[in-house]
């Protein structure tokens, strides 16, 4: 009797520890640590009348959560058919520079994104795009100098060569966050408190940037540009974002808050 | 013959019931109705947004009917297009095209029993039809199609009245009334019934 116990008891404890089914999308599966050896620059082309582009805002914050916020560089480009211009009813935060940029790289749909200059991809597909980009090796550093006097800013760069000769072009950008404005959303709701992040605002020299080319060891260093910050800016907000790019693709950026 | 005739019907019956358990996606309209294969729908509302413009929606959405997560896409066919823009947003992007042509949105998956909304919008800026046929692809996990979807036609029409050219004419020249047939401001949200100066009557909504 006792024996039989046992072995019910036995069986019924192995029952109640077998296995439970877990998901395919719920188990933990082990992802190496990306190797980040230079800084990402992702250009999220997007928009207020897009409805699909808080989706694409959601993916940066994980992005940035996952490899560092300081290793991807993020700047929201309102601009294209679902970007919106400012009315005398409403803030709109698309800028003719941006629209300039999204007519260049001939984009066809929003939200679409530029990894360091890659090719478009979807913001599903930005992940493993950056997490290659990280890996590889920058062949310039740079420096961003800052000097700010109410709504003036004064800003120049150094651009020091790592490996090799680099030749190609230094921008330098504005952008701000914590920007309250309309954005349509996903359920097709309008939230007319959205709060938009990394927007680009200024190219503080050039839509196109300005040449730079510096040698292993070497430095170059722009010349100071000086920017005075509209009212409707919040300086608070605002940084500074340095690329510098080629043929290549962008080959580092950098940014700093001004304040 | 009773019995040859209940017989069909049940063969018939159960053909129909197979089919659509069959089916992974559907097109449905905004009343959960489904949408047959290959059907064309007209839509004339056209909706006044001081955000978006003027645009006439489709109203409809992809529904997964299986039990599954699918991946899916569209392939749109622009047929026509008079003036304006069309504009799908679906599943991922937003695809806003001014000519004529064929493209293929991006992919998502879906859930067992999502049904998302196309956005799918004609903004014209004049009268006119904008067409388009769209064809739903399923797809596996590594993105390859995997089988067709049901197909629809959307004919968008905005359709002169009167012979006026402007939009804005037409705004400013009509008069405005809400459902009970009640006197209301041009620029209120809602529901518009607005009888033009010809007096021939459209229905507008206001946003």
């Amino acid at each position: 009797m006792n024996v039989k116990t046992y072995i019910l008891t036995a069986f019924v404890a192995l029952a109640m520890t077998a296995c439970s089914y877990i998901e395919e999308g719920d188990r933990l599966i082990y992802v190496k640590p990306a190797e980040v050896k230079r800084c990402v620059l992702l250009e999220d082309f997007t928009g207020q009348r897009c409805i699909n582009c808080p989706k694409a805002s959601d993916e940066i914050k994980a992005l940035q959560e996952q490899y560092g916020v300081d290793n991807v560089i993020a700047v929201g480009i309102h601009s294209g058919p679902l970007g919106f211009h400012s009315t005398d009813k409403y803030v709109g935060l698309s800028t003719d520079t941006g629209d300039e940029y999204y007519d260049h790289w001939a984009l066809d749909y929003q939200p679409v994104g530029l990894i360091d200059r890659g090719g478009p991809l979807e913001y599903t597909a930005w992940n493993a795009r950056i997490r290659e980009e990280l890996a590889k090796a920058a062949p310039v550093n740079i420096d961003l100098m800052l000097d700010v006097q109410n709504d003036q800013l004064t800003i120049w760069a150094e651009v020091m060569g790592m490996e090799g000769t680099t030749t190609g072009k230094l921008q330098l950008w504005l952008t701000e966050d914590d920007v309250i404005a309309f954005q349509l959303m996903p359920d097709g709701t309008r939230n007319m408190e959205y709060v938009h992040q990394h927007v680009f605002r200024a190219a503080v020299n050039g839509t196109w940037g300005e040449p730079v080319s510096v040698k292993e060891g070497e430095t170059f260093t722009t010349q100071r540009y000086t920017f005075t910050v509209p009212k409707d800016w919040n300086v608070d907000h605002l940084s500074v974002v340095a690329f510098v790019y080629s043929d290549q693709g962008v080959l580092q950026a950098q940014k700093i808050k001004i304040i | 013959m009773k019995k040859l005739f209940t017989l069909c019907f049940f063969l018939l019956t159960t053909g129909f019931m197979m089919a659509e358990d069959n089916a992974t996606f559907l097109f449905i309209d905004k009343d959960g109705n489904v949408i047959s294969d290959g059907a064309t729908v007209t839509r004339n509302v056209l909706i006044e947004d001081d955000l978006l413009g003027n645009f006439i929606n489709s109203d409809i959405n992809v529904k997964n009917v299986s039990a599954e997560t699918v991946s899916v896409r569209i392939v749109c066919q622009i047929e026509s297009l008079d003036n304006g823009d069309f504009q799908l947003c679906f599943p991922v992007n937003c695809i806003r095209k001014s000519v004529i042509e064929t493209f293929i949105t991006g992919s998502d998956k879906m859930t067992p029993s999502e049904s998302r909304d196309l956005k799918c919008e004609w903004f014209p800026m004049d009268y006119g039809i904008c067409k388009a046929t769209l064809t739903i692809e399923e797809l596996n996990s590594f993105g390859g199609k995997i089988a067709d979807g049901p197909s629809v036609t959307i004919v968008f029409n905005y359709q002169d009245p009167s012979g006026i050219q402007s939009v804005k004419t037409i705004a400013t020249s009509a008069e405005h009334y809400n459902l009970a047939g009640q006197y209301i401001k041009a620029g209120l949200r809602g529901i518009h019934v607005v009888r033009m100066e010809n007096g021939s009557i459209r229905k507008i909504i206001k946003r």
